[in-house]
Formats: structure tokens, sequence, C-alpha cells
């Protein structure tokens, strides 16, 4: 068997190969793919980090002589290389996440909206393909502490402030509706930056004392409070992607979910088809957090005009909020009065939204800019014209640029609302033919996506 | 066909886009787009690049492998998309257009451009009532490679009054809508040539086919069989189909669609 000095130094060479094989990929990206700015710094982050390590694995095992210090390093070596493997399950992802295979308008507009808030205005967010259907955000708490772990070995750069990772779905990089989705992440971002779990979950824990005493033993409390913790979360990045881009988040989520299932035919909410969608479980149930979302747009003035809107989507948001706390359950077969932990939880959901005004203060809602160019965002999509430049009135060149949230909410209207409009005026277009309506739907979302683009151009230029 | 002037080309932006003489250039990133009759239009961010088909050749009965032959890329402002020398792209403008009913385009390369020996159009003709980014076909036909900068102006749109007086009822869905520069649809050679009379046409792999004589005759052989054994062979075509033994282009898998 080859001596301790040997074998540090063939297992320092493997872990060098490891993380070269990573920084090969960051550094040799393909050359005719663009990234975003954010993905860029991700990029570069990785491989200083990896040049870093492999400059302080190269020297082992220096100048060490004694069995402990070899068997240290030993440690260390498995430390880094279990931190590299971790890393490395967000590069691929991250790699194929090129500008093509992004929603980029769309993403570098949520950024910009995002920023408004004063406090994040220097946030960037690295968005990656996930193979799941779903939309995610990387725990920075756990991927910083691993990837600082590294650094602080290797003497390497630390995980850069102010970088959210989100994850969405692969097959999603051209939609424009589904992306809508994108901003209930960002809320993870703020959950965790503004230390909000750690202010809910105090006021959760005393809430199941007060109202279950000793029929919670402790450690079962514990569990109770991280998971009304998580509602909470979940609840709060509902609210805030509410708060940032309106209604067309509802909107959204009442597809991606299918929520409007629990219609009867009459529009009205059935309780045989809604079954099991009013339960609590790992998450808030659908309906509970559509009436809350719901909350907000009244407060951001975005119901009055929402709820005229003729579609089953609003159907749904206007069911749900008409829903009272008791219509809630929770499922438990333990004998702790269910009752009681939900009522636990929904004490603590006027916290969440006095967190919410508070983390988005200077953020201006975009109710009012919205109802200013609606109607003519709507015009224009149903001419097949792409809605950047709006005539402000008829006979003067003056014109509108409709921003980020207006021209969202406006194109995802047209969506649910008067897709029919727009076919009507195509020869040969059957509106009652399915994959017509896909095609159309599709062409309104690319021109939404090409407003959002010819708008940050137009403003960056302050060019009517 | 007169050349609508700068001061004509104002009227018409001037008016609603409900209306069927409205004319819409977005963005406009700067009044001096302007001249008298024309007005510059930049280069998009979008480029499908032709690659090498999977077939020998470009198909017109192989729809699929038309897409196929490009590579799309994306450049985005800033950034800079290299052609070499003697090849081709298709691009897009970034302006989108709506053009009035009454009116037709004309794209044509910017001077400065066509003196570096780059060519942006060989179907230059706008039709009335198109809306959308313009496919720019661009052919650098010069010895040297040139970096193209996506936001530069590229062409020049001229606009002709074309004298129809009544707008149409409705649109035709294909002028309606690109915003990415688009690759050839192109149609069936059987179906063109069927119309000018001819019955045959040469297929580049499968020889002189007479579709309408072979319609008959499967027609007719379907026909001696019951219609559990037409369920068998069509059931066997599909097998061939699914495992690429039968081209999904082959025109006697049209008589049996999926």
């Amino acid at each position: 068997m080859a001596g301790l000095p040997e074998q540090v130094r063939h297992d320092a060479a493997s872990l060098y190969q490891f993380v070269c094989s990573i920084v090969d990929l960051c550094e040799s990206r393909n050359p005719a793919a663009a990234y975003l700015s954010s993905s860029e710094r991700f990029f570069d982050y990785l491989v200083e980090l990896g040049r870093a390590t492999k400059d302080y694995v190269r020297q082992f095992p220096g100048g060490r002589t004694q069995p402990a210090e070899y068997l240290d390093l030993r440690d260390e070596i498995a430390v880094l290389r279990a931190g590299w493997q971790f890393l490395h399950a967000l590069v691929r992802p991250a790699l194929e996440s090129d500008t093509l295979h992004l929603p980029s308008a769309l993403l570098q507009g949520l950024i910009t909206r995002f920023r408004e808030i004063p406090k994040y205005a220097k946030t960037d967010f690295t968005i990656f393909h996930t193979d799941e259907f779903n939309y995610l955000t990387v725990r920075l708490n756990v991927f910083k502490r691993n990837a600082d772990r590294i650094a602080g070995l290797v003497h390497g750069p630390t995980f850069p402030d102010q970088l959210g990772l989100i994850g969405i779905p692969y097959s999603q990089s051209s939609s424009l509706f589904m992306n809508c989705l994108i901003p209930h992440e960002m809320g993870h971002y703020v959950f965790a930056d503004a230390g909000l779990g750690a202010k809910f979950r105090p006021a959760i824990e005393q809430q199941l004392v007060n109202n279950l005493g000793s029929q919670l033993s402790p450690l079962d409390r514990i569990a109770v409070t991280d998971a009304l913790t998580k509602w909470s979360e979940e609840l709060f990045c509902d609210l805030f992607a509410v708060r940032l881009v309106g209604f067309s988040y509802s909107l959204a989520f009442v597809e991606l979910f299918d929520t409007s299932k629990a219609l009867d035919e009459n529009g009205k909410l059935s309780p045989a088809r809604s079954l099991g969608m009013a339960e609590f479980d790992e998450y808030p149930p659908d309906l509970f957090r559509v009436k809350q979302q719901a909350a907000v747009l009244v407060k951001d003035k975005w119901w009055p005009e929402l709820v005229r809107v003729d579609s089953h989507y609003v159907n749904l948001l206007q069911a749900a909020e008409q829903m009272k706390d008791a219509d809630f359950g929770f499922p438990v077969s333990s004998q702790v009065d269910p009752g009681k932990i939900l009522e636990s939880f929904l004490t603590v959901v006027p916290q969440v939204f006095s967190e919410l005004d508070a983390v988005t203060v200077g953020l201006k809602s975009g109710f009012d800019a919205w109802n200013k160019t609606n109607t003519d965002v709507e015009t224009y999509l149903e001419h097949g014209v792409v809605p950047s430049s709006l005539l402000e009135k008829k006979g003067q060149l003056n014109f509108v640029h409709p921003d980020l949230v207006g021209l969202l909410n406006s194109s995802y209207k047209f969506y649910v609302e008067s897709l029919d409009r727009l076919i009507s005026h195509i020869k040969d277009a059957d509106a009652n033919d399915v994959g017509t309506r896909s095609v159309w739907a599709g062409k309104v979302q690319t021109w939404t996506a090409k407003a959002i683009e010819d708008v940050s151009l137009l403003e960056g230029k302050g060019i009517a | 066909m007169a050349v609508l002037s700068k001061r004509e080309i104002d009227e018409r932006r001037k008016l609603p886009v409900s209306e069927a003489e409205s004319l819409v250039i977005t963005p406009i990133l700067g009044e001096d787009v302007f001249d008298e009759e024309s007005v510059d239009l930049r280069l998009g961010t979008y480029f499908l690049m032709p690659q090498i088909p999977p077939q020998p050749f470009i198909d017109p009965n192989s729809p699929k492998a038309v897409g196929q032959s490009y590579l799309r890329l994306h450049t985005p402002l800033g950034s800079y998309f290299v052609l070499p020398a003697h090849q081709t792209v298709l691009g897009a403008t970034l302006e989108y257009i709506k053009l009035p009913f009454d009116v037709s385009g004309q794209i044509l390369t910017k001077s400065s451009v066509a003196r570096m020996f780059m060519v942006i159009e060989t179907a230059p003709w706008i039709h009335p009532l198109y809306r959308g980014c313009l496919t720019l076909e661009i052919a650098n036909v010069s010895n040297t490679a040139i970096a193209l900068y996506p936001g530069t102006p590229i062409g020049q749109l001229v606009l002709l009054h074309a004298g129809i007086s009544e707008p149409p009822k409705q649109l035709s869905g294909s002028y309606v809508g690109p915003v990415y520069p688009e690759a050839p649809a192109l149609r069936h050679p059987g179906q063109a040539l069927r119309k000018i009379g001819l019955d045959k046409y040469r297929h580049p792999f499968y020889g002189w086919i007479d579709e309408k004589k072979m319609q008959d005759q499967i027609t007719g052989a379907m026909a001696q069989l019951n219609p559990a054994e037409q369920n068998k062979v069509k059931a066997v075509i599909r097998i061939l189909q699914d495992n690429g033994a039968l081209p999904v282009d082959n025109p006697a898998t049209a008589l049996f669609p999926k």
C-alpha cells in the first residue's frame, strides 16, 4: 500500500480532476449561446471558486509530515468534494438556460420590477432549468453555507451577495403566461433575506401553546410549527407575487393548478368538485391561497376591474374570495384538534400581510399604469400588433409605452377573455378548434414578450 | 405606384391601430430613422443559420427536414454575429410593422451595408396588411467575414400606394405576427403541379410518383379487403411509419393519416 503522502496526493489529484471538469464547462460554455448577466455572474463565481480550489489542492500534501496532518487533509478533500458535488447539480441546468431557452425579455423585466423595491435595487437572479414541472427556489442559506464552506477552506470567493437562484420547468422557456409564477420564487428570496421565518415562527409557536396547551408534545409542537411556518412562507410568496405583477400571477396560478376544476356548470364553487382543494396539507390549499391573493388584489385596487373579466379563471377567484375560514380544513389523524391548529395559523395570517407591506415599501402598485393602457394594449393585440408603442390620441404622433405590469395583465386578460376577437379577424381560423386557439394564444405571448423587449429599449432611449 | 412621403407616413402613423389605413412601426428608436421617402429598419437579435440538413438536399416534400436545416441563434444587443464570406443567414428586423390595407412595402439593403457586399433581401416585396417583423435573407457575398451587430440599421423600408380601395374583411393568417426569422413554409410539390395539370412528379428518393394513380390503386386494393383486413394493413403501415421504415413524407402514408 502506498504511504499516506501518496494517498493524499492521489485523492487530491482526483478532486482536482473533478473540479476541473466543472470549471471547464463553465469557462468554455457554448460560444454560440448568450446568457443573462446574472447567469454570467454565477458562472464567473464558479470559475473563481474552482480556480481557488484547484490552487489549494495542488499544494497537497505540502509540508505536512505527521500522520494526523495527512488524515486532516483527507477530511478536507472529502469536505471539498462533497461541496463541489452539491454545486455540480446546478451547473448543467444553468448552462442549458441560455437566452434562447429562457423567457429572457420577461425575466429581465421581472428583475427590473423586483429592483423597484429599494432594498433590492441590486438583486439579481440566475435562472436554471428543472426537469420537474415546477418552479422552485434554491434555498440560499443551504447553498451559501455549502459554497462558503468551500471558500473558507480554499480562501476563495464567497457566494455573491444579492444573487438568487430560481428554477423553471425546461418546457416553459417560451411561455409568457406560465412564467408569471416566477415572482412567487422571488418571494422566497425576500422571505429568507428579510428573516421572516424567524419572525413568524415564534408567533406561530405561541399560538399553538395558547390554543392547544399540552395537547401537543414538545416534539409534535416543533413539527407542527415547522409546517405552519412553511405555510406562512408559501402564503407570503403568493402575496408578494401578486403585489409585484398583479392578477397575472393569480391567473397563472389557477391555470397551473387547474384550480378552476372546482367550479360547477354555473361557474359556482362545487363542494363535490373541490374536494380536497380546501384542506391544508404540506402546502396551504389552492383555494385558501387564491382567497388570500384576492385580498391583495382588493387592497392594490385590481379587484373591481378584475371581477368584470369574463373568464372561468376569474369566477374561481371570486368564489374563493367568498370562502370563510371555517370552509378550510386540516386533516390529521391524531387526537389533536385540527381546528385549533388551523386557528393558530390563521391568527398569524394578518402578520404575513403586514410583513408584505413592510418589505414592499417603495414599490408602486402597477394598477394605475395598467388602467391607463389596458384598453389600448388589448386593441393592439386584437389586431395582431405588438403593443409597445400605443398611439395616445388620433391625429397626434405621441406614443405611450406600457410597463411590464401593464403588459402582463392586459395580455393575460386578453388571453382569457378575448382571444376569439383576435381569431375572428383571421381568415379560415376556427375559434372552436383547440389547435387554432393554441397557435393564437402563443402569438399573443410572443407579441407581449416582444413588447416588453421593445419598451425596455424605448425607455432606455427615452424616445417615443 | 407612388412612394409614400414622410408626411404621408406620419399621417398613417397617427391613425388608431384599429383603422385599416393605419401604419405601425415599433420600436422607433429615434426620429433620424425617417428619411423623406423611407424608414430605416434595424437588425433584430434572432437568426436562423443554415446547417447541414438531415438529407443531402432541402426537399420541399419534407417540411420537417426544412425546419431541421437551420440552427436558431440569439445574439443580444451589444454583441455581434459573424457571417462568414459567401454564407447566408436568416435574420429579422428589430421593428414590428403593420402595413395599411392599401399600402405595400419594399425592403432594400441600406447602401452602406450593400457596399460591404451584403444583401439583406431576395424577396423584398411586402404585401398590404402584413404585420410582423420582416424576415431578412442575409447573404454575405463578399470575400471576407462580416460582423453583424443587432440593433444597427440594416435596411430601408419604402412604402407604396397599392391602389386598393376596400380593405378585406379578414386577414390571411400567414401574414400575421412573426417576431422571429421564419424558415420557409414549403408546400408539397405534387399539389402545386396538379393545379397546372401535371399528375406525376419525380420524387428525389422514390422516383416518379403519380399520386392519383397510386391513390386509385391503393383504394382499389383496400376495397378487396374486409374491414378487419384493412385495419391490419393500416396497422402495418403505422408500425413501419413509427419505426422510421416508411418516411412520414412518403405520399403513400398520406393516404392513411394517423
